[in-house]
């Protein structure tokens, strides 16, 4: 008795089991045939059990619980069937469709991969999150005093970055870019060489042929991957290296998009080989060009060290005497050191939002556009959605289909939008910055923008497909199936979804038009006619011999004896040797300067200016006017004491007096502002760094030149001259040769002839014509502008379709109330009267919001860009026409369709069901 | 409606559909009888899962193979809730040709001298 009751016992069990995972089938399979299932089961269980015990019972479980989900799959699969002959079945709609939404999953990913690609963690460096960089560079000693704290940091690093160096191979010199490292450098990175090894103790004893390190970049570039490159010999600014090491294929270095290295050298080379460490630069305190950067203990914050470091820092300026008067000046600040930009970990969240934010818009205006053309499609299929209702369809089953439509037009539009990202990607990381190195940024979409990708198209299908299902299903079945069923005259159809969204999307379309117009407009005004020199038949060629190998007193009568060559070239009617260019943003670093010398008013202002260091003949070649006193003459580059000041400086700091003859006291260069976060901004060299302050005469006052993005803004300038000490250590651009010709001539080929006849191992680089520079300067801006200028016109589009397709079916379905109307008696054009209204309505409130929005929009932009967009005032043609041109369309949309549906006989309307 | 496949077209039938149709073959059946028929024809050896046929014979009416049917038996040995099926015309076209290509392959197995039969 008791087998059987336990027997029962266990059936019973199963037979409950088996109802609940019944259960789980599709409500149309179960309608059909979950009673004769279940009935199925229950017939036949004891025979199962008695024949195949247990085992027989878990088997029936198990083939019910496969065929549920295999179930779903099947519906699953019909659903896209379906879907897809749905969408085939009105391509206009399909096209419009999944191209608003390409466009904007495009721009969503586009953002995503930025950022992405921006805050990526260092290639080829493992755990680095730990590592931490500081934000300033610090001297030699400084870095020695921070290696010992051993309680803060595992290891630590100090690198000299950029260094350009002319490495030779086969009598070309190329100039390649690199860092002077200590020998923690790789260990601390935890980076391992591909080939051969990296640096040790060893290589930091001087008096070997200096060991040198090659990226895998310039390995597989320079000598195409040649597997015996270890041990072989370099020449590097002349002289000969060994290379003891290839990196692996990912790893850069240690701040790859800023500082880019193909060429590692221990900071133990003879300066002979690196001019950068000249004059003792590891024992001095006032040379701070070292870059420092650490793994920090597990349990350091970062905070934690910041505070330690910064009363090293501190203790170590009063050691030595120096007290700062600006008490800021020893705090130590630590940026993230693992990422490939590196900023604060406060400021990448905002840098993350910001670009996201505005990806993600974009998107919603093109979700929101969809959404409406699908709301106004579902509405058409009430007739047909009611009927399968009613046939016993469940309302779960039919959402679904609708939101496998959605998702599969996401899905179309996922293809190409993804595609379409990874080459404005590759477009945009080829962007070349002016800047006198190389910023590389490796912006392409990876695996993590794909999943991106993927999921931002779920989430879209969802959301501009679960509204328009939710209110499909949701019909009145019997009004629905009756064939008055569309006259329905809501009296609060004003504020009907369909209206609302709408509403919404002109808002937003003319928000973005507005902006986007108001951002390139401004840009444009600012790309506006450089002032001050004249740039036509100006060319520009850089040289820098020291790495090519010269000494600096051969250098130096290079120097003299091409300048001389040159200018007697034919076509040729001027020429200078200069450091800095009329058009340039690397930064100058600026100077402070003062009053000084025995001037009884002693209002010892002080100011700040840019700095130019120029040749003699640099005015008279760019046609920059001397307005007072005069220019620089060959004794200025020996005593080195004159300066020329712009016209603004002496408006700001002189109040319009002439200075001509004055004395001024200019202290230690430094970089300010916005300056010191760029590369190629601070200045090593060791005259420029050298503390103290020097007294300088004016000798002239010069006109203003616009060298900034913005050309009406005015900048403070003085001009050093160009010494024969800075051909020997020229900064980052190297010595430029700037060359006026008459109309037509090739000044630059003739200029490479001149030196390659002089001798032919100079490589002279980044030869160009003023004007070309000038475009390169600007073209971050033009890329802007285009930008801008291309998501308006997107928002147009978007917003001409959105609207065009919403209003007009909207009257397209007034249609049979239209025909009733008329047929009692309406004129057409009361009728039409009647439907512009809405129409009118709608467009009113919309470009009433819009106009807010952009306003509001514009304050908050103007504050953000006030270096880039001088647009003071509002456009007044932006203001008005973008509204109107919106309004007009929408209207034109509201039009249409109302008059045809007047022109037709309103007995046909009658007859007719509801809308096609 | 959907165009009419061919009969070949459905070969070679999962073994699962040759059994439902050969138990339609000569009367109209609920899905248990299918269920106890194949059982007792093939000595237990092949058992049709309850979830499984049901599923099949979904896909049986989607493929037009089967349909339901009007006829019901005497009234004592009905019950209402049960639903019988029969084979349609294109059915009865599909089972033949799978009959016969069955009988093909036993009889190139027999051709082939040599080879024992197990008997059972």
């Amino acid at each position: 008795m008791n087998q059987t009751a336990s027997s029962s016992r266990k059936v019973a069990i199963t037979l409950r089991i088996y109802r609940a995972l019944a259960g789980a089938f599709p409500y149309e399979f179960k309608n059909v045939y979950g009673d004769e299932l279940l009935q199925a089961v229950e017939d036949g269980i004891e025979s199962i059990w008695r024949r195949h015990g247990v085992a027989g019972l878990l088997r029936l479980l198990l083939d019910v619980a496969i065929r549920v989900p295999a179930e779903h799959f099947a519906e699953l699969g019909q659903d896209i069937r379906h879907g897809v002959r749905v969408l085939a079945g009105s391509p206009g709609f399909t096209a419009v469709a999944m191209i608003s939404l390409s466009l904007g999953i495009c721009i969503a990913t586009c953002a995503y991969s930025e950022t992405n690609g921006l805050l990526r963690d260092l290639p080829g460096v493992p755990h680095p999150d730990e590592l931490v960089a500081l934000q300033a560079p610090v001297s030699y000693p400084t870095y020695k005093r921070f290696r010992e704290l051993k309680d803060l940091f595992s290891s630590t690093f100090a690198y000299v970055a950029p260094v350009p160096l002319g490495v030779s191979q086969g009598g070309r010199a190329e100039r390649t870019w690199g860092h002077l490292v200590t020998a923690s450098y790789f260990s601390t990175l935890g980076a391992r060489p591909l080939l051969g090894r990296f640096f040790d103790e060893a290589d930091e004893r001087p008096g070997q042929a200096p060991a040198v390190v090659i990226s895998y970049r310039l390995w597989e570039e320079r000598f195409g991957s040649d597997p015996a490159i270890i041990g072989k010999t370099l020449r590097i600014n002349g002289h000969p290296c060994t290379v003891i090491g290839v990196g692996e294929k990912e790893f850069r270095g240690a701040s790859p998009a800023m500082l880019v290295a193909d060429l590692w050298l221990p900071l133990s080379v003879d300066p002979q080989l690196a001019p950068e460490l000249a004059g003792n630069a590891l024992e001095r305190r006032d040379l701070t060009m070292f870059q420092v950067s650490g793994r920090l203990r597990p349990g350091i914050t970062e905070a934690a060290a910041e505070a330690e470091l910064s009363s090293v820092a501190q203790q170590l300026a009063e050691s030595y005497g120096e007290v700062d008067r600006n008490q800021t000046g020893n705090r130590v600040m630590l940026l993230a050191g693992g990422k490939i930009l590196p900023l604060r970990k406060q400021d990448m969240p905002f840098f993350r939002e910001f670009l996201m934010v505005l990806g993600s818009l974009l998107l919603l205006i093109a979700c929101a556009n969809v959404a409406n053309m699908m709301l106004a499609r579902a509405a058409e299929r009430r007739k047909e959605i009611a009927v399968r209702l009613a046939l016993g369809a469940g309302r779960a089953r039919i959402i679904r289909q609708l939101l496998t439509e959605s998702m599969l037009l996401a899905a179309g539009a996922a293809v190409p939008a993804f595609l379409l990202s990874i080459w404005l990607m590759h477009v945009l990381s080829q962007v070349r910055m002016p800047m006198p190195i190389p910023i590389s940024f490796d912006l392409a979409p990876d695996w993590r923008a794909l999943l991106f990708t993927f999921a931002l198209t779920a989430f879209t299908g969802l959301a501009f497909g679960l509204a328009p299902a939710l209110q499909a299903t949701r019909t009145d079945l019997v009004s629905a199936l009756k064939e008055g069923g569309n006259v329905r005259l809501r009296r609060f159809r004003a504020l009907s979804l369909r209206n609302a969204l709408v509403l919404c999307q002109m808002a937003a379309s003319l928000t973005l038009l507005l902006l986007t117009g108001y951002m390139g407009l401004g840009i444009q005004s600012t790309l506006g006619i450089q002032e001050g020199f004249n740039p036509q038949n100006l060319y520009l060629i850089s040289l820098d011999p020291v790495r090519d190998g010269y000494s600096p007193a051969r250098a130096v009568a290079f120097f003299e004896k091409l300048l001389e060559r040159v200018k007697a070239l034919p076509g040729i009617t001027a020429a200078c040797l200069t450091d800095t260019l009329p058009v340039a943003q690397d930064g100058n670093p600026g100077v402070r300067f003062s009053t000084s010398g025995p001037e009884a008013d002693a209002t010892r202002g002080e100011d700040w200016a840019r700095k130019h260091i120029v040749g003699r003949d640099y005015f008279e070649t760019a046609d920059i006017k001397i307005l007072a006193g005069r220019a620089f003459r060959k004794q200025d580059e020996k005593t080195g004491t004159s300066v020329i000041v712009s016209q603004e400086t002496v408006r700001r700091f002189w109040k319009g007096k002439d200075p001509v003859g004055l004395w001024i006291e200019i202290s230690k260069g430094e970089a300010s502002g916005g300056f010191g976060v760029w590369p190629g901004t601070l200045d090593y060299r060791s005259n420029v760094l050298g503390k103290g302050s020097r007294s300088f005469e004016v000798v002239g006052v010069a006109r203003d030149v616009s060298e900034d993005l913005v050309a009406s803004k005015k900048h403070a300038a003085v001009y050093f001259p160009l010494r024969p000490a800075d051909y020997v250590q020229p900064s980052l651009r190297g010595v430029t040769l700037m060359v006026r010709a008459a109309p037509g001539v090739d000044a630059i080929s003739a200029v490479r002839r001149q030196i390659s006849t002089m001798d032919s191992t100079i490589t002279p680089f980044n030869a160009r014509s003023m004007t070309e520079h000038i475009a390169q300067f600007m073209s971050g801006l033009n890329a802007a502008s285009w930008t801008y200028g291309l998501m308006g016109f997107f928002g147009l589009i978007l917003a001409s379709v959105g609207l065009a397709g919403v209003t007009a079916y909207s009257v397209a379905q007034r249609g049979h109330e239209i025909g009733i109307r008329m047929a009692l008696g309406a004129q057409k054009r009361n009728v039409l009267a009647l439907v512009m209204k809405e129409g009118v309505t709608l467009v009113t409130v919309g470009t009433a919001v819009g106009l807010a929005l952009a306003w509001a929009g514009m304050r908050a932009l103007s504050a953000a860009f006030f270096t880039v967009a001088s647009v003071q005032g509002y456009d007044p043609v932006l203001l008005v026409g973008a509204p109107l041109l919106l309004a007009a369309l929408a209207l034109a949309a509201c039009y249409v369709p109302a008059r045809r549906s007047t022109r037709v006989d309103p007995a046909v309307t009658l007859r007719m069901e509801s809308a096609r | 409606m959907t165009k009419a496949r061919p009969p070949e077209s459905f070969l070679p039938l999962k073994p699962h559909w040759f059994h439902v149709l050969l138990s339609l073959a000569d009367q109209d059946q609920h899905g248990y009888g299918i269920m106890q028929e194949v059982l007792e024809r093939t000595d237990g050896k092949v058992r049709l899962w309850p979830a499984t046929l049901y599923g099949t014979l979904k896909r049986l009416i989607e493929e037009e193979l089967i349909g339901e049917s009007r006829a019901r038996p005497a009234a004592e040995l009905d019950d209402a809730r049960r639903r019988y099926y029969r084979l349609t015309r294109l059915g009865r076209r599909v089972l033949a040709a799978e009959s016969e290509r069955l009988e093909d392959l036993v009889r190139a197995v027999r051709a082939k001298r040599g080879l024992a039969r197990k008997e059972a």
